[in-house]
């Protein structure tokens, strides 16, 4: 069944669309990372897993200067 | 995340670390697919390594005077959670040194070159290396030659055979 050229062309796919997302700017991976943090931490308030402290949805935004 | 950037700057400015580079995970999704994490590491050089103990209270200190919230080993800056790590061996400390100068969000950082990030995944070899590792074969384009050259210098020859026997890769 994996080996029949059906499932070949889907791995394929798969396999392509992985390195183009691999291949995206920095600046857009960032912004899938902040996607995925707010996906993770609403996963696991379903499960009832507290997240560690530091385990929060980044403010990349953030333009504060302190000096 | 610019800001973040900035900061780190800063504290090599002010000479509390000698040389800094991105590494762990968000130096992996500078070349792979970006997946799950919440915190920055960045990897450092202090003055003095080679011949004291090693000491990130300067980093703590910087934290508490400039009004940054410190999260257990974290300090969160500029809306990111920041581990600062010292290069705790010789693979990490030339990482470290030879980190590729890049201009994310705008600002010059530097982050560790893919070669040397799948030498450190390869020494530490936790589930979590290797899967990334496979990923960074499938997904990054990397020096062969710089990766053999580094595997060799810091004697990993052997387990990359291993997990090629074993993954095929």
């Amino acid at each position: 069944m994996v080996n029949s050229p059906d499932v070949k062309i889907l791995f394929d796919a798969k396999e392509r669309f992985h390195r183009t997302k691999a291949s995206m700017r920095f600046e857009e991976k960032v912004k899938e990372i902040v996607a995925l943090q707010k996906i993770d931490l609403e996963f696991r308030k379903q499960r009832k897993t507290p997240p560690a402290p530091y385990m929060r949805v980044w403010n990349i935004e953030s333009t504060v200067r302190t000096e | 995340m610019k800001a973040t950037l900035e900061k780190l700057n800063e504290l090599a400015r002010a000479g509390i670390m000698e040389k800094y580079a991105i590494g762990g995970g968000i130096a992996h999704f500078y070349y792979i697919e970006a997946d799950t994490t919440y915190d920055l590491d960045v990897m450092v050089v202090m003055k003095l390594q080679q011949t004291s103990l090693i000491s990130m209270n300067p980093f703590y200190e910087w934290a508490r005077s400039n009004g940054y919230e410190i999260l257990d080993e974290h300090i969160v800056i500029e809306g990111i959670p920041v581990q600062f790590l010292p290069a705790y061996n010789p693979l990490i400390i030339e990482a470290v040194e030879q980190a590729r100068e890049v201009e994310l969000f705008g600002i010059k950082t530097f982050i560790i070159q893919p070669e040397y990030l799948m030498a450190i995944m390869l020494d530490t070899n936790r589930p979590k290396d290797r899967e990334r590792l496979l990923r960074f074969f499938a997904e990054c384009s990397f020096s062969q030659e710089l990766f053999m050259t580094v595997l060799q210098k810091f004697k990993l020859t052997e387990k990359y055979t291993a997990l090629r026997a074993k993954y095929g890769e």
